[in-house]
């Protein structure tokens, strides 16, 4: 559990802990039935056809500031926690 | 006033309705419903009327608050997304403005929709206007709650990741429509699980539903998934008749854990549909056991993804900047989502984890392309599947308090298959039982919508 909380990113309580390992056993104890299936299909990754499209690389003008939403900027940039 | 979508039409067409106080009454009427039952997080007060001609023009459009709308705050239910206004309209919103739609707020979901009952809801569950002690189904129960509280003519835009249209419209008394994948652009939908999300529609009648559905469907460049595949004036499939339709029902869709009351109602209405001409079998799917396990690994999978970009900088919930990234971004998570989101994000960080993946996340994508492959075989059978829409009817809030995750995931039982498959899917509402609303959903191959609604608006009225 320790594991998952650390690459999920999230704080938990001792507590929340213990209940959230009582709640996965069981959703992954139902999980099993799976393992009583052969299936050697191809993933289905989609469930209709999807077509690669891709689309030329043209530069477009927006009409909105991307900066709208935040509270933290500096002029033209977001500012965030340090990462390095 | 009146509630018909096509009277409605009528009347702005013969100069009937002066459209800023028809607006004004339909917005003083929403903030009264909503002190009843909580259909909305936020109420447009003050929506757009210049577009006054096309095809939904005067007409009310509620959106469920997982979809993008310019200028209006949109928080997928959750406190992460807390004040974000998006600066643009998602494709299906663009469409029905152009339309003449009016957007007149936003509807309660469960977070992100994670939840079968709109309970998991960060500003409030709605309460359904059949008996407010009662859930209104999810995700789309906002959506659910006020078209059935409506007492003006509305139509609502909803979203179906696993049965989010379904069992709203069942608990609500209502019509849900969930297209085909791909019938609707994704593009300004925040994503659940991108390869089973569906925008969809719940309305008071078929035609209603299939109205705005013809009008937010098509191939949009914005949405690489979307499906060019053509689209019909859904409308004129209304009414058609459905002489000589051949239906399944699938046995283990009303076996002995779909509530006697509800197999009972569901049944009447087979038999009406046996007098409009319809000739109904029993028929199996016998991968419907394995349906919610490959459902839930796919969703967790793919939604713990996609919950991965709220950092806490751009938009939504933002604090003050304290530590590094991974203190901040860690922070930011935890005091955003709620209790379902977090579950959530633990299985499918577990379900992807070095080692589980092709066990979990690939087992299931390879059980769903056989259960795509059991239901085309059962349509060269018959032209649709009808089954209950919900196992239960509408279930108190303590009574939904009392179950454990893996119950409540168990009641999408008669949703997931369908939503799994991309396959389309209508709930029309049939009957009551103990005063609650029962429906019956009638699920069709790709694309074939227009074949839904001649089926189900054969039940209308009988």
């Amino acid at each position: 559990m320790e594991h998952i909380c650390m690459l999920a990113k999230l704080n938990l309580t001792e507590q929340e802990k213990e209940s959230y390992a009582r709640e996965l056993s069981d959703v992954l104890e139902a999980f099993k039935v799976l393992d009583s299936i052969d299936a050697k299909d191809e993933p289905a990754f989609h469930p209709i056809e999807i077509k690669d499209r891709l689309r030329e690389d043209e530069v477009r003008r927006t009409k909105w500031n991307p900066l709208g939403n935040a509270k933290s900027v500096d002029k033209k940039y977001f500012t965030g926690p340090k990462i390095v | 006033m009146e509630t018909s979508i096509r009277k409605h039409i009528e009347a702005i067409k013969n100069g009937d309705v002066k459209l800023e106080e028809f607006v004004s009454e339909v917005l003083e009427r929403c903030e009264k419903v909503q002190s009843k039952y909580r259909p909305f997080i936020t109420i447009n007060k003050k929506p757009d009327l210049k577009k006054s001609k096309g095809k939904l023009a005067g007409i009310p459009i509620s959106v469920k608050d997982s979809i993008c709308t310019d200028g209006i705050q949109t928080t997928a239910g959750s406190k992460i997304l807390e004040g974000y206004v998006p600066p643009f309209d998602a494709t299906c919103v663009a469409n029905a403005r152009k339309e003449g739609g009016i957007i007149i707020g936003k509807t309660a979901l469960d977070e992100f929709g994670f939840g079968t009952f709109s309970t998991n809801c960060a500003y409030g569950a709605p309460k359904n206007p059949h008996d407010p002690e009662r859930a209104c189904g999810g995700s789309s129960g906002g959506a659910g709650c006020i078209t059935a509280a409506a007492d003006f003519p509305h139509i609502a835009i909803a979203q179906s990741t696993g049965g989010s249209i379904t069992a709203p419209a069942a608990f609500t008394g209502t019509v849900g429509i969930t297209p085909t994948y791909g019938r609707v652009s994704r593009y300004g939908l925040i994503d659940y699980a991108n390869s089973m999300d569906k925008i969809g529609v719940i309305g008071k009648e078929v035609y209603d539903a299939a109205l705005l559905l013809s009008v937010m469907s098509g191939y949009d460049p914005l949405d690489s998934t979307s499906s060019e595949e053509k689209t019909d004036d859904l409308t004129s499939y209304v009414g058609k008749g459905i002489e000589g339709m051949r239906f399944g029902i699938p046995k283990e869709y009303v076996s002995d854990t779909t509530d006697k009351k509800v197999v009972s109602g569901f049944m009447k209405a087979v038999q009406k549909l046996e007098v409009a001409g319809a000739k109904v079998e029993e028929t199996s799917l016998p991968l419907t056991k394995y349906a919610v396990s490959s459902y839930y690994l796919i969703a967790i999978s793919e939604a713990s993804t996609n919950l991965a970009k709220y950092c806490g900088l751009r938009y939504g919930m933002q604090q003050e900047i304290v530590g590094d990234f991974e203190t901040y971004f860690s922070k930011v998570r935890t005091a955003g989502f709620g209790k379902e989101a977090k579950r959530r994000i633990l299985l499918g960080t577990y379900a992807r984890m070095a080692g589980y993946r092709d066990a979990y996340y690939l087992k299931a994508l390879r059980v769903r392309a056989k259960i795509i492959k059991e239901f085309k075989s059962e349509f060269k059978k018959f032209d649709a599947l009808i089954a209950p829409s919900m196992p239960i009817l509408p279930p108190k809030f303590s009574e939904i308090d009392k179950l454990t995750p893996i119950q409540t995931y168990n009641m999408d039982i008669l949703t997931i298959a369908s939503n799994m498959a991309g396959i389309p899917s209508l709930s029309v509402p049939v009957g009551k039982a103990d005063g609650l609303p029962i429906g019956l959903q009638i699920m069709g191959d790709h694309f074939a919508e227009g074949k839904l609604i001649q089926i189900g608006s054969s039940l209308e009225g009988r």
